[in-house]
């Protein structure tokens, strides 16, 4: 067996509180995915990736930096991937999924602070993630107050770019967010040293739309009546998809495409008929936050859309490859970028549009729109979003939850409740 | 929960680990990737095996001899799975 222990010292990294990660990681994945039935046969590539998460793909990292390639951290859907691949930058989703990850993050942040932001500060400042060891830079954005503060706290410890992001979508802000990006590649060329031609960032454009693409076959599958894959295996692929190769990554979203679509003609579902169908929305599931869906799909439910950052608003929309000036190209990343429903724009009525497009897509019998614990922008938003559904006469289950394993037994007791009144 | 017997085929790194893996695969012998059970992790954290049910293994060893494919060793371990044990990361 390959040992890595070598790799991590050398990132510097807490070995001996990483070993205690890596211990429960295998019993949380046989528990959620390998317990399952008739799973693809194309989830063998993410079971591989997730069997070794601090494993493969930072190997790869390293020596991709050996050569003189620059890794970008990211924290938000919003950070434009095509610019800093197109100064052969290589990006990396940095975002804390495990509570293994929030006492290092509550050591210098206060507890009322989202899980997502602790874990995150937790994994850098504790030293238990590579991919947080490896990126040679941050790029931060100012969308919520949490973030906005967590990275000041990290860019004392690693280099930081932050993007602004606006708050509101008027004509002037998409161009504000233009400038931005524009600036942004000019940090970019700066940081690695190449220059950002038209032609890289048409080649990059492509790739990243390739990527959308690739995602958006599998999730046109989960609209199938015939369920042809779990909403668990579905964040799985959606979740690493953040941190790998987008090129690798769109090959192994349409291998499994081409695996579902088949599925669907032969009649292959992994639910019995009529199994109730749940949109999830709300928070982003970073990995490997999977509580949610595995308890949704324990209790006689699936998961057949995820309206969130780990999901549909990952690759819904693609920017338009037609353009060849850079001042062209900035404009068209920056229209397509400010089509994402985040609540921390006012107002945020899009994401209720989306939500009720979704409903109808993807036939959903109830939605569950979760926030994580002190996150007031989508806290709030469920007032709105669970009217609008309730308007429609769509079943909406409002929950709140954290990181610990402690609100397990309650979430099940509402969500249990909820699947038995939608199939009431 | 019955006590339920799988067995993990240890490799020495991922590339051996996925030609065994298709290996089974075409002689049809039903696998899974999975990580190494905790109790046998040893001094090796973070690594992937392949992993076949019970009932398979005589297969898995013919396929294996076949083909002269090479791993590591194999270990079975009577671990269920359980997911409403809602032990999380
Ligand atoms: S929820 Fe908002 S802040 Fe968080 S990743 Fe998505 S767009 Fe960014
Ligand atoms: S979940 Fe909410 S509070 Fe947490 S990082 Fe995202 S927007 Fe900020």
């Amino acid at each position: 067996m390959t040992d890595y222990h070598e790799m991590w010292k050398e990132l510097g990294m807490d070995i001996e509180s990483h070993d205690t990660l890596c211990e429960v990681l295998p019993n949380a994945i046989g528990d959620v995915f390998l317990s399952q039935e008739n799973r693809p046969k194309a989830m063998d590539f993410w079971d591989m990736v997730i069997s070794e998460v601090h494993g493969i793909r930072p190997h790869e990292l390293i020596e991709e930096q050996k050569k003189g390639r620059k890794v970008f951290g990211t924290f938000c859907v919003y950070v434009p991937d095509e610019v800093v691949i197109a100064a052969d930058g290589i990006v990396t989703g940095l975002c804390g999924g495990s509570q293994f990850w929030v006492p290092a993050g509550e050591a210098v942040l206060p507890k009322s602070t989202c899980p997502l932001i602790k874990a995150s500060v937790g994994a850098r400042l504790g030293r238990t993630c590579p991919f947080f060891r490896i990126a040679d830079m941050y790029v931060g954005e100012t969308t919520c107050d949490g973030k906005k503060k967590a990275y000041e706290i990290l860019g004392e410890d690693v280099p930081m770019h932050i993007m602004d992001v606006p708050q509101m979508k008027r004509e002037k802000d998409i161009i504000r967010w233009k400038e931005e990006i524009a600036e942004f590649a000019e940090k970019v060329e700066e940081f690695t040293g190449n220059e950002i031609t038209a032609e890289k960032l048409g080649e990059s454009i492509r790739i990243i739309n390739e990527k959308r693409k690739a995602l958006a076959r599998v999730f046109e599958c989960r609209k199938s009546e015939c369920l042809p894959i779990s909403g668990r295996d579905a964040l799985l692929m959606m979740q690493i998809s953040f941190f790998d190769d987008p090129v690798r990554c769109a090959e192994m979203c349409n291998r499994l495409a081409d695996e579902l679509e088949e599925r669907i003609s032969n009649g292959v579902s992994v639910v019995p008929a009529g199994t109730k169908r749940i949109l999830l929305t709300g928070t982003p599931l970073a990995v490997p936050n999977w509580k949610l869906h595995n308890i949704i799909e324990t209790s006689g439910a699936a998961v057949v859309c995820e309206e969130m950052c780990t999901g549909t608003r990952y690759f819904e929309n693609l920017v338009d490859e037609s353009k060849t000036t850079l001042d062209e190209q900035f404009m068209a990343l920056s229209e397509r970028y400010m089509k994402t429903n985040c609540a921390c724009f006012t107002p945020n009525t899009g994401r209720i549009d989306d939500i009720q497009r979704m409903v109808k897509e993807y036939k959903v019998d109830g939605v569950i729109d979760c926030n994580l614990k002190f996150c007031c922008l989508y806290d709030t938003e469920k007032y709105s979003v669970s009217r609008a559904l309730k308007n429609e006469g769509v079943p909406v289950l409002s929950l709140e939850t954290d990181y610990t394993d402690t609100d397990a037994e309650q979430l099940r007791t509402r969500i249990g409740a909820f699947v038995e009144m939608l199939n009431a | 929960m019955p006590e339920v017997m799988r067995h993990y085929i240890l490799v020495d790194n991922n590339e051996q680990g996925m030609k065994l893996h298709r290996i089974l695969d075409e002689d049809g012998v039903e696998n899974r990737i999975a990580p190494v059970p905790q109790s046998i992790q040893g001094e090796y954290p973070c690594g992937m095996s392949v992993m076949i049910g019970d009932g398979l293994l005589d297969k898995a060893v013919a396929s294996i001899g076949r083909h002269g494919a090479e791993y590591y060793k194999i270990v079975s371990v009577e671990v269920p799975f359980m997911p409403n044990r809602d032990r999380y990361c």
